[in-house]
């Protein structure tokens, strides 16, 4: 477990050998990320400078990640490229053909529309900003009719099952058929707000849909710790097996 | 008398000091525990969940040259559950030769993670020498989801003919070839630590079959739609990865097939997983028994 | 249709990248003109405005969702040939495309404005010498970094797959170690302190006073525990047929999640759904407040 670990000479060599020093997965590299999971990790003591550093480091990588994606995923390939077009090249040796890409030139008018969305920070045009985003806010509007209908009506349709034990369904299966079925009708009673639930009936389904509420609560609850300390785990991996080689590589 | 009640003030100060421990004492055990167990992982047997079962059993019946697209929507900050499902999958589909285009809405970091870890997969003994613009392609990052979907719904060519690979639009590559509309996918595949699989719910009109490898965090609002059908299959979190490991050992055990690698990071994380649920669990008992044993003295935490 | 597109593209060749390039120039002037006599309406027609763009992209949705689709479509050989079948509402498929295409720029473009206010923030706590001004250094140090070099790679790819010879390594080297072992191990990292939290949590915070509490810790025990294979073996000895049979943790955790979570949660969805579709619906029509102008 111990070869190549820390605590041998040999890791100390890798790290500091200029030999593969920026190949990928190469100790150096892997040194860089340790030491800024630990920079963030510091926070767990108390705050302090080095995390401040690590986490400006980190959003300034991402928003800048955000710009290089928006220019290769989505200005260059739907904007620019279907615009203008790109000429075909025909097959060389090294090379096969390629079609050309004709040119959409009426792309063009959706700059300005895309630009008024800067408006946002002017006092006096700011209502200008309003026309893209509404756009795509009026673009999901409309696709919601569609989306509930394929979304829920399935779910709708699959509550309806048998509660007696006749022909295929055998008993056990109506029995949890016929709680699938409560379950549903008394936690939905429980959201129904439109009158005051005077009856000791009413009173008392809504406090069980209440405790129905707590068991699909208390899944995700429980789903939740496991996600959580899943990410850990794998940091854990990172810094223990990745970096310091404390045990054997998956 | 005087003893008792020397013993009762003992007792109290040995809970208020309970109750009000530093959390970084916590935080060290937390870290002591995974360390341990994860430098010297358990390894146990699986029994695999029905739903990732039901999800396996399906994209393992596909035959070679069938075509599956996977909507891919996770990044590093969940690798511990999904890279485990992504690899497992990628595994089954590379073994099995079934073409696949992968997508994603999520992050526009995704492409670029995904792409190394395939080169390396497709290495591998058993996945086949698997090459991007050949056996399958990235058609990379969209932002507009609900019009991607939909997009891809309605026509799928036209939705990723702008993105290329090798100098050609990716629906000239072989992958493409006799695929005109999503309902010729066999599958659609969504790995994902977001609510990007409502989307496909919402907009899918049952042209094809459905499947998620989704974070355990999300399992709870998604096992309805297996249940009631729209889904083919659920793997979740790092059980649904580990399940996925799991089937493919049945399928291509590792003694048999030399330089296979069935097992990654699924089972390697099950044994710290226990250990650090068990440590809060205790946390939990603990934390209650102390306000209790305070309120039982008077001494309200 | 396709005569009308055919003659809003243009085939392209090395030689009229120029008269390519100034249509696509005059299709920006004209919009940027529009927009421009657009923004000088009065403010009592700004409302409306706004409502009437947000209730034409909902149309052209509900038109997508209303209309009877061709339902088999099939595509030529090369990229945008597409054999057309004689069914009108084909047609309105190639406007989907391209609203599908264009919402996907859009979205894009307003993504960027995320980007634009962090930079506004803290160029102003630089150039005003605020607190943590030199973090903000950092910040912008760092992005200018991610795009200097996450762009010169994508340049360099671009280049090497266009066979221009050239020594690319370096650039590649240089993102990789940008991109991989930096922004995605502090992405991973960042999100991993939640466990510590949660830990802290559990200890001090989740107390156990109530009967709709003591339901939720339950549950979430069994649920956890049925996931584990380390704890399934604890319930192992129980026969795996049978009545008995359902008291295996992994059998409990089954029986809880699809048996009395489903159709509570499913509910929630539910009520969420209806929700969702009744805003849709007053934001197409112009009933919600806030979504055009105030």
């Amino acid at each position: 477990m111990l070869a190549q670990s820390v605590f041998t000479p040999e890791w100390w060599q890798e790290l500091f050998s200029p030999d593969g020093r920026w190949l990928e997965n190469s100790l150096p590299r892997i040194t860089i990320g340790a030491i800024l999971t630990l920079g963030l990790y510091s926070l767990l003591y108390r705050e302090n400078k080095f995390y401040r550093f690590t986490e400006h480091v980190f959003v300034g990588l991402a928003a800048g990640f955000s710009v290089v994606a928006l220019v290769k995923e989505v200005l260059w390939p739907l904007w620019w490229v279907p615009m203008l077009g790109v000429p075909g090249r025909e097959a060389t040796p090294d090379m096969p053909a390629v079609p050309g890409v004709e040119a959409a030139w009426l792309w063009g008018a959706l700059l300005p529309v895309a630009a008024l969305g800067f408006f946002v920070f002017s006092k006096k045009h700011g209502w200008l900003s309003r026309i893209p985003i509404g756009i795509i806010v009026g673009l999901w509007a409309g696709q919601q009719l569609n989306a509930f209908q394929n979304r829920f009506l399935p779910q709708i349709a699959d509550q309806a099952r048998p509660i007696i034990p006749l022909g295929e369904t055998s008993p056990a299966m109506a029995v949890n058929n016929l709680i699938v079925v409560i379950t549903w009708i008394v936690v939905l009673s429980y959201f129904v707000y439109s009158f005051e639930q005077k009856s000791k009936f009413l009173q008392r389904t809504s406090l069980m849909g209440r405790w129905l509420l707590m068991v699909g609560f208390g899944a995700i609850f429980g789903t939740t710790m496991m996600t959580r300390f899943v990410l850990f785990i794998d940091r854990a991996y990172y810094l223990l097996i990745e970096w310091l080689r404390l045990g054997e590589r998956l | 008398m005087s003893q008792d009640l020397q013993t009762e003030k003992q007792k109290a100060t040995f809970w208020e000091t309970m109750h009000a421990v530093d959390r970084r004492w916590l935080y060290l055990i937390l870290f002591v525990v995974v360390s341990i167990l994860v430098t010297n992982p358990i390894t146990v047997p699986n029994v695999e969940d029905p739903a990732a079962e039901a999800l396996y059993d399906y994209l393992s019946g596909l035959e070679e040259g069938d075509f599956v697209y996977i909507e891919n929507d996770w990044t590093n900050s969940t690798r511990g559950e999904s890279r485990g499902q992504f690899e497992a999958l990628m595994r089954l589909l590379m073994r099995k030769k079934v073409r696949f285009c992968i997508s994603t809405l999520g992050d526009p970091q995704i492409p670029d993670i995904i792409r190394p870890i395939l080169r390396q997969m497709a290495k591998e003994p058993g996945n086949n020498n698997y090459e991007e613009g050949k056996d399958y392609v990235i058609a990379g990052y969209f932002p507009n989801l609900e019009a991607h979907v939909s997009g891809l719904v309605n026509n799928i060519r036209d939705t990723v003919k702008e993105k290329r690979v090798g100098g050609r639009s990716i629906i000239d590559t072989p992958v493409f070839e006799g695929i005109n509309d999503l309902s010729d996918a066999k599958c659609v595949v969504v790995i994902t630590a977001s609510g990007t699989i409502n989307l496909w719910y919402e907009r899918i009109r049952a042209k094809t079959k459905l499947g998620l490898m989704c974070t355990a965090v999300m399992s709870g609002e998604n096992i309805p739609y297996y249940v009631s059908g729209q889904l083919v299959g659920i793997a979740i979190g790092a059980k649904g990865a580990f399940d996925f490991e799991s089937l493919l050992e049945k399928e291509w055990p590792e003694e048999e097939n030399p330089g296979y690698k069935n097992f990654t990071s699924g089972r390697r994380y099950m044994s710290p997983l226990f250990f650090a649920l068990m440590l809060l669990i205790f946390a939990v008992v603990m934390g209650n028994v102390a306000m209790y044993q305070l309120k039982r003295t008077g001494r309200h935490g | 249709m396709e005569i009308l597109l055919a003659q809003l593209t243009v085939p392209r060749t090395e030689a009229n990248l120029w008269a390519v390039v100034g249509y696509a120039g005059l299709a920006m002037l004209g919009s940027a003109l529009l927009l421009f006599g657009l923004s000088r309406v009065p403010s009592n027609f700004r409302r409306p405005l706004v409502g009437l763009f947000i209730f034409i992209a909902g149309l052209l949705w509900v038109l997508d969702w209303a209309l009877p689709k061709a339902t088999v479509r099939r595509a030529g050989g090369a990229t945008d040939s597409i054999i057309p079948i004689p069914v009108w509402p084909y047609e309105y498929d190639l406007v989907m495309e391209k609203v599908v295409q264009g919402s996907q720029v859009l979205s894009g473009v307003l993504l960027g404005l995320g980007v634009l206010s962090i930079l506004r923030v803290h160029v102003k706590r630089l150039t005003k010498g605020q607190k943590d001004w030199p973090f903000s250094v950092v910040l912008l140090g760092s992005m200018a970094a991610m795009i200097v070099i996450g762009l010169g790679e994508w340049v360099v790819n671009n280049r090497e797959a266009a066979g221009i010879p050239g020594d690319y390594e370096d650039m590649k080297t240089a993102f990789s170690v940008v991109f991989i072992d930096m922004l995605q191990v502090l992405d991973a990292a960042m999100f991993s302190l939640i466990a510590f939290f949660i830990l802290s949590a559990a200890y001090r915070a989740f107390r156990i006073r109530s009967v709709e509490a003591t339901i939720m810790m339950g549950v979430a025990l069994v649920v956890l525990l049925g996931f584990i294979p380390l704890a399934m073996a604890v319930t192992a000895g129980l026969p795996t047929e049978g009545f008995a049979s359902n008291f295996r943790i992994e059998n409990l955790k089954s029986w809880i999640l699809l048996t009395v979570s489903t159709p509570a949660l499913r509910a929630i969805d539910l009520g969420l759904g209806l929700g969702l579709l009744a805003m849709a619906l007053r934001i197409m029509l112009g009933l919600e407040k806030g979504v055009a102008v105030d």
